[in-house]
Formats: structure tokens, sequence, C-alpha cells
């Protein structure tokens, strides 16, 4: 068969084959425990979620949850490439920079969601903690593709005069995009991790992990199921999402 | 090979340790600590056997659920519409009796003698998506009074209420973030005691808003296979039980004792000899009535609930109740 | 022309080269030779604005074009894009016609082989418009077919648009095949500066590198 098929097998048909072992592996888990209080089968599962997706007050959770999540990973990235660019130029703030961005991360998640909600509210602290968290992962990364910038490279652009616009546009974005993409796209699957947990801690409400929240308390384990289920899947498209962004992306810089 | 074994052999350990994990031969009776473990301190403090082997253990709020999902428990109290959901259908357990009858309260800055005054005020809830949130939710609505649990909705005409930790209460109501807490006994004495000059005091007693001076708070519920097996031993615990109110009243020196000793090492008991008295004794409402006799009570109870939040409360079938009669 | 007065170079410690004197005559093409470390790349950086340096430099152009070893192509622009990168005043068809990659020019530079991005690298410099070329061992580590090629391109477009050329090389083929002048740098100094055209240039050459 020829190469185009065999990739295509390939990128479909392992994938579809572990999709599948897992779910043997959950249903066999299921049937032993024999309580859908503590291990719902994938088929009661997958009707919840089509319950989900049949009440308005999910899609309302849905989607306050997916424009935090991105709300808070834009302005993490925004002040990451921002504090990145100011530390390539200044080495001062660079030190000034560097053990602040290694208390934030060390610092355990689960502390930062509880203080931020004292200290704010249960609407706010979801969005404060998912951008603190996932601030050094993003400035580190900006930071040390910025350091390796082809410098052989900036030179010829320096001989060549070319304008500072096209240096910035053509040469430096792109190498740093090239660089960063991938921590770009598991920062984002991260982000919206973080807020759900956060959420589930706030109990938010119309969000995802306020949902979650209330399906554990009140013992519905095939909706948590289902949630989680709906949360993993969003944040395996959002990793795909940029991944497949990558290429247009490129192109057009 | 050797590997595969080897690994093969330690997961069998693993579950195996696991499985190990209660005594198969005993009976163990898990009661949440608070007013459910009062109910029952008779028997907690004199270790009845009941010529059987007999565990007791007082666990924590949190996890009594779990005793009960994982059918660990024999016997074992638990709020009643958590009851409802997990053993509804009576397939795994049986309601038998209702131990507790409300020991829930709402202390505040103000002395406000009613519901209304609680109108443009923040009110924290422990709970809220249990009983005690439930139970005050339900309150509220019948009163006609407007609430929201939305802080973006709150507003001068309706109660903003708020869940929030045991352990906060006395913080948020120093802070101002609360002006009044619906608490429960004990915890409502210990909270009251840390304010000096009546700063803060007992407004409500929830049980005489409720309607009825009390509602079926928390059950007793009984494994079907001790009720198949061993119907003489449930009926020698319950008659304890319905002995237990009068134990209480003359021994109040050794309940905190009772509790105590049966509770997990480290953990933090509800009951200490400075917050235990008779008068707590007696807002924590323990008593003891058959569940079979009170069934219609029980469902209009939950009942209630559910128009509060319809996934609190699960479906009752028949054969969730006990007759022990 | 281009006349170095008294130019010296120094890293804190370490003289790389002082006391040189020496002129570029315009739209000659000059090679600069000498063993590894005596600061090659150092002049053509000096030349080119790159590093600054002590003593004089009295010049007449203004724009640079240098051609590296290893090519510097930016990798997310086609060859066309690359070129027109540099001026994007001019026709480039004629350019990639008489290189030979006029069938490339919407190619990356990762999908063109060795030589194609050498020859855009060639095509860049003189498409650029500047009155100083400088190379630095533009044709080093490439397969003999491939040098041909590469210089004959070289000389074709030099024919047309005669730049001063300055380029470092290690190899006196080249240099007797290209330059109308070499320079040896050697002992921090000039060693030797001659015309190519002079008798036994070649012995002179091999002479001032190999002895002591």
């Amino acid at each position: 068969m020829n190469k185009k098929t065999k990739k295509i097998l390939e990128n479909v048909l392992y994938p579809i084959c572990v999709i599948v072992i897992i779910f043997l592996i959950w249903l066999i888990f299921a049937e032993i425990t024999n309580s859908e209080f503590i291990l719902p089968t994938p088929f009661q599962t997958f009707q919840e979620i089509g319950n989900l997706f049949s009440s308005g007050t999910f899609w309302i959770a849905f989607c306050n949850t997916l424009l935090r999540t991105l709300l808070a990973f834009l302005s993490s990235f925004v002040i990451a490439g921002l504090l990145a660019l100011l530390a390539f130029k200044f080495k001062a703030i660079e030190k000034i920079l560097s053990p602040f961005i290694s208390i934030i991360r060390a610092t355990p998640t689960i502390a930062v969601i509880l203080l931020f909600i004292i200290w704010t509210n249960a609407n706010i602290a979801p969005i404060l903690v998912s951008t603190l968290v996932v601030l050094p992962l993003l400035y580190t990364a900006i930071f040390s593709s910025l350091k390796n910038l082809d410098k052989d490279l900036l030179q010829m652009c320096k001989i060549y005069k070319i304008k500072n616009k096209d240096i910035i546009f053509k040469v430096c974005i792109p190498q740093v995009w090239a660089s960063t993409y991938l921590t770009v796209s598991s920062s984002l699957a991260l982000n919206l991790k973080l807020m759900v947990a956060a959420e589930v801690l706030a109990n938010t409400t119309k969000s995802l992990g306020g949902l979650m929240q209330g399906a554990k308390i009140y013992f519905e384990m095939s909706e948590l199921l289902a949630l989680t289920v709906v949360t993993v899947v969003l944040a395996l498209a959002l990793e795909y999402f940029v991944n497949l962004l990558n290429r247009p992306i490129r192109r057009w810089l | 090979m050797k590997k595969i074994f080897s690994l093969f052999a330690t997961m069998i350990c693993f579950c195996l340790a696991f499985t190990g994990c209660y005594d198969d031969n005993s009976i163990n009776v898990y009661v949440p600590d608070g007013a459910p473990a009062l109910s029952v301190s008779e028997m907690l403090y004199t270790n009845e056997q009941f010529n059987e082997n007999v565990t007791y253990n007082v666990v924590s709020a949190n996890e009594i659920a779990n005793t009960i999902l994982q059918q660990t428990a024999d016997i074992a109290i638990i709020p009643t519409n958590i009851a409802s959901k997990l053993c509804g259908d009576g397939k795994t357990y049986k309601a038998v009796g209702i131990c507790t009858f409300g020991n829930l309260y709402v202390i505040g800055k103000n002395d406000i003698t009613s519901l209304n005054e609680l109108t443009g005020e923040t009110v924290g809830c422990i709970q809220i998506q249990n009983v005690p949130g439930l139970t005050f939710q339900y309150i509220l609505k019948n009163n006609q009074i407007n609430y929201t649990l939305d802080e973006n909705e709150a507003n001068a005409n309706n109660v903003l209420l708020k869940g929030i930790e045991g352990t906060d209460v006395v913080a948020q109501l120093k802070t101002n973030k609360i002006s009044y807490a619906v608490v429960a006994e004990p915890l409502c004495a210990t909270a009251l005691s840390k304010f000096e000059n009546n700063e803060v005091v007992k407004v409500f007693d929830l049980q005489e808003l409720y309607g009825a001076n009390y509602y079926p708070q928390s059950l007793l519920v009984v494994k079907n296979s001790l009720i198949e097996n061993n119907l003489t031993f449930v009926k020698n615990f319950i008659n304890k039980m319905q002995n237990n109110k009068n134990w209480t009243n003359e021994n109040i020196d050794k309940c905190v004792e009772a509790i105590s000793n049966n509770l997990k090492t480290g953990a933090t008991p509800s009951f200490t000899n400075n917050n235990f008295n008779a008068e707590v004794l007696n807002n924590c409402n323990i008593g003891f009535m058959s569940a079979f006799e009170n069934k219609d009570f029980i469902e209009n109870y939950l009942s209630n609930l559910k128009s509060i939040e319809e996934n609190a409360v699960g479906n009752l079938s028949s054969e969730f109740w006990f007759n022990y009669e | 022309m281009i006349e170095l007065k008294n130019v010296k170079k120094q890293y804190d410690d370490n003289v790389v080269f002082e006391n040189l004197n020496i002129n570029f005559e315009n739209k000659q093409i000059t090679a600069i030779m000498g063993e590894s470390g005596c600061g090659k790349t150092t002049l053509l950086n000096i030349l080119a604005g790159l590093t600054d340096f002590d003593g004089t430099i009295k010049k007449d152009y203004d724009n640079v074009s240098f051609v590296f070893n290893d090519n510097r192509l930016i990798p997310n622009l086609t060859v066309e894009q690359n070129l027109k990168i540099v001026n994007n005043n001019i026709d480039l068809t004629p350019f990639l016609k008489f290189a030979e990659i006029e069938n490339v020019r919407n190619y990356y530079p990762k999908q063109l082989s060795s030589g194609m991005a050498h020859r855009v690298s060639l095509l860049r410099a003189f498409i650029y418009p500047s009155d100083l070329l400088l190379m630095d061992e533009p044709f080093r580590n490439l397969d003999v077919v491939l040098k041909l090629k590469l210089i004959n391109l070289f000389k074709n477009l030099w024919e047309k648009d005669k730049k001063t050329v300055i380029f470092v090389s290690h190899s006196i083929e080249d240099v007797l095949n290209i330059a109308d002048n070499v320079v040896i740098i050697k002992n921090k100094k000039i060693a030797l500066s001659e015309k190519c055209k002079q008798k036994n240039i070649k012995k002179l050459i091999t002479n001032c590198l190999t002895k002591e």
C-alpha cells in the first residue's frame, strides 16, 4: 500500500485501538465493582453525556469555563511574553525575575487555589490561579527561545539592512513560535485543567468545575464521569487545535 | 518471564492487602462525629458487644458516605438525603430509624426576630448543598424570602447564601464577610463562645422554623445481609438506641469520652469537655423513632428538599423501609 | 577605493592584527589568505561594519553584501521572498533564470539542495544594491562540480555588476581563478600584497604561507 494510506492508518488506527482498549478495561472494572456509585459503565457515562449535551445549564457552564480558560491563557501569554522580552533585553530584569518565577513554579497549585479563593471570590480566583501557574512555563519557554535566536541570521539581517519590522515578524517571531508552540499547546490544556480544579474548590457557579462539584456531592457518578470525559476531550481538542494552527501560522508569518 | 510473574504477584498481593482492610467477622458500626455519635453514646461508652463481635467507628462527616458506598459498614447513621440517594432502592441497606431530629441554628450579629430581616444580608451556611443548606433554603422559600447563591446576583432584596466551612464561621463573622451563619450544634455553642458581650447571638432555631419542631436529619441504616442473618442483633441494637437518650441525660460527663474513644487517632473531636454541656446535648436533638412508622414524614421532608435541589434526593422504593416490630 | 590606515584589532589582551595599511581598488576582486585565526574573518567583519577597531578606514561605500559559508537564508521565507526582502524594487525573474533556479522560486530553504541554496545566497548578494561584496570562504566544503558551477555563476554575475569584492579563501587555486589581487595576513600584519597576474605568484603565495 502506498505511503499516504499507511500514514493515515497509523495516525487513525493506533489511537482507535488505544481508545477501544481503554473502554474494555473500563467496562471490566465497572462490571467488577458493580456499583454505579463507584464506577458507572461506559454506556451509562455516554448516556449521561447525551443528557448533558441537551442541557442548557451544561452549555452555559461549558462556554464560561472555556472563555475563562482562554482569557487566563492569553493574559498569561502576554505577560510572559513581555517579561521575557524585558528580561532578554535587560539582564538586571532577568536576575530580578528569576527567583520570582522559581517561587511561583515551586508553589503547590492547591495552595494557590485556596489562597486566591480566600483573597478574591469564586469567579475571579480560578482565572488568577490559571494565569499565575502557567506563567512560569510560558516565560521560560519564550525567554529561552529568545536566547536561542539564530545570531548568525540576525547578523545577516544587520548587514543587509533589513527593516526592523521585517526582522521582528519574519525572523524572530517565527523562530520563537517554532520553539514555543508545543509549550503553548500543552499550557493551554494545563490551563483548562487548572481552571476546572479551581472551579471545583471554589464552587464557582456556571462552570464545569461547579457542575463536577455538584455531581460529586450528590453522588451522581455518571454525571461526574461524563463531565470528566468532556473536559478531557476539550483539553485534547485545544492541544490538537493549537498544533494544527502551527503550520498556517508559520506560513502566514 | 520472571519479571512478568513477579509484577503479577505484586499486583495480587496489593489487591489482597486492600480487601483485608476491614474485619469481615465483626459487625462494623459507623457513625459520624457530632450529634449522630451522641445518639449511640451509651453503646460507644460501654463498647456493647451484644455477645457478638462489634466494632464501633466514629468517623468524620465526609467519610460516612464511603462506608455505605464500599459497604464496609454493617450499621451506619447517615444524613437522610444521602441515605435516599445511596440506598433508596433498598437493595443494599434498609432504613430502620431516625436518630437525630435537627440541630441547626442561625447565629448572627443582630438579634433579629423575623426571617425578613435577613434580606440584603450575607448568610454563611455549613454544608450548603446537603441537609443544612437545603433545609435552610426550603425554609426561606416557604416564607417567600428571595435568596441567591450567586454573588453576582446579590442585592438589597434578597439573601446571599454562601457555603462555608465550619472552621471558617468565626473568622468570617469577625471580618464581616458574613453577618449570619447557619451552624450545627456543637459548632453553634463553640462559635458563640468566641464572641464577647453578645456580639454574636443565636437568632433562629431551624427546627422551629421548619414547622414541625423537628425533621428527620439522619437515619440509621442496616445492611440487608445483617437483617437477614442476625435479626436478633439488630433488634437488640435498636433497643439500646431507644434507651440512649435517657442514658445521655444521666451520664453527661461520660458522653465526650464515649465518642472520642472511638474516633480515629489524631482526628479532632466535635465534642470536648469545653463545649459540651446539658444545653448543647439538648440542642443536638437526639432520639430514636421507627423509620417505617414515620415514612410519610420522612418522604415529605425529602420532597421538600427535592424541591430545592432535585439531585439531592434519590428515589425511594418500598423496599427501603424496614419494620423491626 | 577603500583605504585602511593603521588599523588594529584587539580583544582584551589579545591583538589580532595591527598596523594594517592597505588599499582595496574599486571594482576589483581581492582575496585574503592566511592561517586559521590570523584575523581574516575579523577583517571582513570590520569592513562590514560589524566590529569596532582602532585606526581609520576611508571608504566610499554604504551598503555591503555578504556571502557566508553557511548561506543564512531566512528559513520561513521562500527563495523569492528571501531575495525580495533585500531589494523589493527589481524584477527577480532574469536573475533567477540566470542562476538556473527559477523553478524553485517558491521553495523554502529547507527544500533546496545545498547547491541551490548557495546560488540563492550568491544571487542575494548581487541583487542587494551594494558597492562592496564580502565573501567568507564561500566555496569551502563544496564538491568539485558544485564549486565550479558556483564560481562560474559568481563570475557571470560579477561581469554584469562589477562590485568591489573582498573574499577569504584557503584555496590557492580558487584565488588564482577568481581574484585580481591577493593579500596574506601573517603574524598580525600584512605579509604579502600582490597582483595575481604577477609572474610566479603561486610560488610567492606558497612561500609566504609556509615560511616561518
